[in-house]
């Protein structure tokens, strides 16, 4: 009866204040009162919002079954103030449960005997620091016997995400004993980062205490079919709690937050056992077999990762699972033969670093890593980590830092390491120290450059690990290095680079850096990869070393004259060099020294400016103190240089006195817009007088070229040489150098010849006395290697009064051995000379074959020598269509030759 | 009259037309073939049997000349010498290089760089210089060699091929030679 009174009570107060419209009633539960009546009371839909801890609903169906009452459609909101439930608020159509300004116990309590009661569906959004939990279509479902919390559940925050739903039971008899007591089961998908972990939490004792938000968890498990095994124990506590898993993980998703810094993932067996502290800290174990962690990104070093074995123990909120402690032991890494880890360490994120020492024992080399200090979380701390190593296998350390770049792909390395790093904390970053040496190392680079054998020092320090600036040294003291056709033994020239390095909007960017070497070189400025920059380039050297490593030693196989050539002396440059797309470069390239070719010789100095695809102007001087060609003697000319841009003039020509003659040219000019082909020209060549002073007959040289061009193909001179010699004189037009710069350079040219007196010819040759005047031309005359390639010649005799035209025996032998007879000496004993009216030859060269032909022709004869009279001789080219091989030619002239040495 | 006048004129057209586009290469393969023999035969120092040369008689009073049995003409002069002495000098120093299969003969006449594997850096750079020396010298040649046969310029890959079988044929055992585009064998 009281039972019932007190539900008609409570019926008709609710009824009541839905009819009372806007005044409000407030209802005191009593709990005795309550515990004597059942009840029926459906909440449905009702959106609760616990911000903080008011509640809201939305609307309220509540069935009283004793007489046949409900309410529907209501609009409610109410504050629920948890500690005694005295205040039920019903406002129109709103229920509103005033929390009692007091404040007081906390907690949920209802001494009351409910039977078959279901609350609502709620959903809650909690806001907080770690993330935003949300619980939703919530219910509490109650009868006599038991009761039943089931609802939608998503948590997410500091990259985590779970969405699932959650369902726990109990007895009545629990709830009287004043508690929720029961078994719970969460079932969802839980995500970190992108990982994507599904699986079934089970609670089989849960309890949780009506005077307080206490909940605790024992005996719980956590089940992830086929990724995620464990079990524990979770209690709240003072609104904390803890969790102890222990279980089994088969794969791990990525862990988020500040572990991504460093492994930004976990994949393999990972068995584990921990606590988990409820909305804030997870301490946890994980035990990995095989397992890898990746992510270590340094701009440079990209998809590195290091995979290991061991144990992992950390504790971290739970909302981001922070890595604050770490302990690693017994790594081993997936290499088994490598070794594995030996020792222990342990890393409080939060307190600082507590002594983490590792040591890694690996069959090819070891690792020791100690630390000290602290490091606060995400702070530096003044923590002191030292890495020492040893032994360190090349092939290894590439295969770990998975070297891949362009120039790098394909490519390996081999040899041994060894060294130490410090990194130390202090002002919010670290500070790096560190040497590391390699021995023996043999890097590979597609298509077949790189290193060998090579002994390397790498020093480095940096005040700002992260951020720089960064300072390394360098230096290649043993082995080869090969590049195209660029080979280097550090043991004979040993080398060292030094680079301050910083980091830019641009990128990494060389603030400075040196070089020894070939020479000494040095750099100021700023030049970021990628994307260029621009600064001064300082560089000396000595010129033999230089030009031997850089030019004759790589180039002269193909280029034989470079290794003819050698530069004595010392080179310096100073360029302003920029890069944004394309070169340019401003400045000055120095040369005091010896240059020595066949036949070439030259001493000086000079000052060249350089003024490539940049604006401006640079000024220079060449001074040439003697230069030898073949017996050509030059002493003394100097003329600024000019530097514009793509272009260089040298202002001033040259003249001097020479063999009782002069010599004298005028300015000149470079271009090189086109650097692997520039052209020159030289406004006027001219000599006068020259008389050559071991000339085998006396000749006076005359020349005058109004221009000399080229380029590395082609050189012309524009003009005439005119040598006056035996009487006589030969003018040669169209001088030309083809290939001038290579072993094949040919000399071009045409000759024209007249009034030569062929006594004073013959006199110095072996041919045989010939006496008379001669004129001619040799026309398309190339030389190659000192032998004629082709020409046209022409001779003839020229009537000059007073002068007897008289041959030789010994001449007319050597004609007819040109010719392909043999010496007709035994046949004219008698005669030592002959007369002759006529001389006159044709002779072509072209690919080798000479053919030879009588300019006089009579019937099917061609005469070369026609006689004078009874007494002279004719010789006769009997064969109009011959063709002499070259080489009988040249057999043919040494026969001559050798007659004319026999009979001296 | 005027039709046939006409008609004349389109067919005169069409002849001079059609004279125009042809498009007449000078290949002397035969003689490419030979020249290619036995400037390979020289500079790979294989030995052919030399032809005998012929004094021709000289009569009195008369002095004859230019009737001797030539030596067997072959295409050459300074350039082609030049080139073949450099090959020549320079074959000892490729052979090894051959017979090990660091270098092969391809197909169109030119040195290729098959495997260095097993030599050192030193010997790698000796040996990228040799085979680039060697492949300018071939091309250098085998352009003097057109022009000295009147060979137009763009038919100097076939005279490379030609080549090619002679440098095969001469390549020490061991050598790569390239016997379909992208097949090779060891001989």
């Amino acid at each position: 009866m009281k039972k019932t009174l007190i539900s008609l009570v409570l019926v008709l107060a609710l009824l009541g204040g839905a009819v009372a419209g806007r005044d409000a009633l407030l209802f005191k539960i009593l709990p005795m009162v309550a515990s004597h009546f059942a009840v029926a009371l459906k909440v449905e839909a009702v959106h609760l919002e616990l911000f903080p801890l008011t509640l809201k609903a939305k609307a309220l169906e509540a069935r009283w079954r004793g007489g046949e009452a409900h309410f529907k459609g209501i609009e409610a909101r109410f504050s629920l103030f948890i500690p005694s439930l005295r205040e039920l608020v019903v406002d129109e159509g709103r229920v509103l449960i005033r929390p009692s300004p007091g404040g007081g116990e906390s907690g949920f309590h209802l001494p009351a005997t409910l039977r078959r009661v279901v609350v609502g569906q709620l959903t809650l959004r909690v806001e907080a620091p770690g993330g935003e939990l949300e619980i939703g279509r919530c219910g509490l479902w109650v009868d006599t016997r038991r009761y039943v919390i089931h609802g939608g559940l998503s948590w997410e925050g500091r990259g985590v995400k779970l969405k699932g739903r959650f369902s726990f039971a109990g007895s009545r008899e629990s709830l009287a004993m004043g508690g929720l007591r029961g078994g719970g089961r969460v079932e969802g998908t839980l995500w970190v980062g992108k990982r994507v972990v599904k699986g079934v939490l089970n609670l089989p004792q849960l309890m949780v205490n009506p005077r307080g938000p206490v909940v605790e968890i024992r005996g719980g498990y956590l089940e992830l079919p086929g990724v995620l095994e464990a079990e524990g124990n979770l209690a709240l506590e003072d609104k904390k709690g803890s969790m102890e898993v222990k279980g089994k993980v088969v794969s791990l998703g990525a862990l988020g937050g500040f572990v991504s810094a460093f492994p930004r993932g976990v994949d393999g067996v990972l068995p584990f056992s921990g606590k988990v502290l409820w909305g804030s800290r997870i301490v946890y174990r994980v035990e990995l077999e095989g397992g890898r962690l990746w992510g270590l990104n340094m701009g440079v070093l990209k998809k590195v990762f290091l995979a290991f074995s061991g144990v992992l123990e950390g504790d971290g909120d739970g909302g981001s699972l922070t890595l604050d402690r770490l302990v690693l032991e017994d790594l081993k890494l997936p290499w088994g033969e490598d070794g594995g880890w030996k020792g222990r360490g342990d890393v409080d994120w939060r307190k600082g670093v507590e002594g983490l020492a590792g040591h890694l024992d690996l069959s090819k080399g070891e690792m020791k890593i100690t630390v000290e200090g602290s490091v606060p979380q995400r702070r530096w701390g003044d923590a002191r980590v030292t890495l020492a190593f040893k032994n360190i296998d090349g092939a290894w350390l590439s295969r770990w830092a998975n070297f891949k770049t362009s120039l790098w792909d394909k490519g390996s390395v081999e040899g041994r390491f060894q060294g130490e790093v410090k990194v130390r904390g202090g002002g919010g970053k670290w500070a790096v120290e560190g040497k590391v040496k390699g021995e023996g190392l043999s890097v590979s680079v597609p298509p077949g450059n790189g290193m060998e054998g090579v002994g390397a020092s790498l020093a480095f320090r940096s005040r700002d690990l992260v951020r720089g600036p960064w300072h390394l040294s360098l230096d290649l003291g043993e082995g080869q290095a090969l590049y195209s056709y660029w080979f280097f033994d550090f043991s004979r020239i040993p080398w060292h680079f030094s680079l301050d390095l910083s980091r830019s909007g641009r990128g990494l960017c060389v603030e400075e850096a040196e070089y020894r070497g070939l020479g000494q070189g040095k750099f100021q400025g700023r030049f970021c990869f990628p994307g260029g920059g621009k600064g001064k380039v300082v560089f000396q050297g000595k010129s033999e070393v230089l030009y031997s490593q850089l030019v004759s030693e790589p180039l002269g196989e193909d280029e034989p004259y470079l290794k003819k050539v050698s530069l004595g002396g010392g080179l310096k440059a100073r360029i302003f060099v920029a890069w944004n797309g394309a070169l340019a470069m401003k400045g000055t390239i120095g040369w005091k020294g010896r240059l020595e070719a066949p036949r070439v010789s030259l001493e000086g100095s000079m000052v060249v400016p350089l003024v490539y695809a940049s604006k401006g102007r640079e000024e220079g001087w060449f001074a040439m103190e003697r230069l030898t060609l073949g017996p050509l003697v030059l002493k003394s000319w100097f003329t600024p240089l000019k530097g514009r841009p793509f272009s260089l003039k040298g202002s001033r020509g040259y003249e001097a006195s020479l063999w009782k003659g002069s010599v004298r040219w005028g300015p000149f000019l470079l271009y090189y817009r086109d650097v692997r082909n520039p052209r020159f020209e030289v406004d006027g060549l001219s000599f006068e007088g020259l008389v050559p002073p071991h000339a085998p007959l006396p000749m006076v040289l005359e020349g005058k070229f109004d221009k000399v061009e080229g380029d590395r193909k082609d050189i012309f001179f524009h003009g005439v040489v005119r040598v006056k010699v035996a009487d006589g004189e030969v003018k040669i037009t169209k001088l030309r150098l083809l290939n001038p710069f290579t072993d094949l350079m040919k000399v071009g040219c045409d000759i024209e010849f007249q009034h030569l007196n062929l006594e004073e010819l013959t006199r110095v040759t072996p041919f045989g006395k010939i006496t008379g005047y001669i004129k001619g031309y040799i026309k398309d005359l190339v030389i190659s290697h000192g032998q004629p390639e082709s020409f046209r010649l022409r001779v003839e005799t020229q009537d000059v009064k007073g002068v007897k035209k008289r041959i030789s025996l010994e001449a007319i032998n050597s004609i007819s051995i040109l010719g392909g007879g043999g010496p007709v000496s035994l046949f004219l004993p008698f005669f030592k000379s002959f007369g002759y009216s006529y001389l006159g030859l044709a002779c072509t060269l072209k690919n080798d074959v000479f053919t030879l032909h009588g300019l006089k022709r009579k019937g099917k004869y061609e005469y070369i020598v026609e006689k004078g009279g009874l007494t002279g001789v004719d010789v006769i080219n009997r064969n109009p269509h011959n063709r002499i091989n070259f080489d009988d030619m040249m057999e043919r002239l040494e026969r001559i030759r050798r007659g004319k040495d026999e009979k001296n | 009259m005027k039709r046939i006048s006409r008609l004349l004129l389109l067919g005169l057209a069409v002849f001079v037309a059609l004279s125009c586009v042809t498009v007449n290469i000078y290949f002397p393969a035969a003689e490419a073939q030979k020249t290619a023999k036995e400037i390979v035969n020289e500079v790979r120092g294989v030995k052919v049997v030399p032809e005998k040369k012929d004094q021709g008689p000289q009569s009195f009073m008369w002095v004859g000349v230019a009737h001797a049995g030539e030596k067997a003409l072959e295409v050459s002069n300074a350039t082609i010498r030049a080139l073949k002495e450099s090959i020549k000098k320079r074959y000892p120093k490729l052979k090894p290089y051959l017979a090990r299969g660091v270098l092969g003969e391809s197909l169109d006449g030119y040195l290729v760089l098959r495997s260095t594997d097993g030599l050192s850096l030193k010997e790698k750079a000796v040996v990228r210089r040799l085979m680039k020396a060697e492949n300018d010298d071939r091309k250098a040649l085998y352009q003097a060699v057109a022009q000295a046969l009147g060979i137009d310029p763009s038919q100097i890959p076939r005279l490379g091929r030609i080549f090619a079988k002679e440098w095969e044929r001469t390549a020490p055992p061991g050598t790569w030679v390239e016997v379909k585009p992208g097949e090779w064998k060891r001989k």
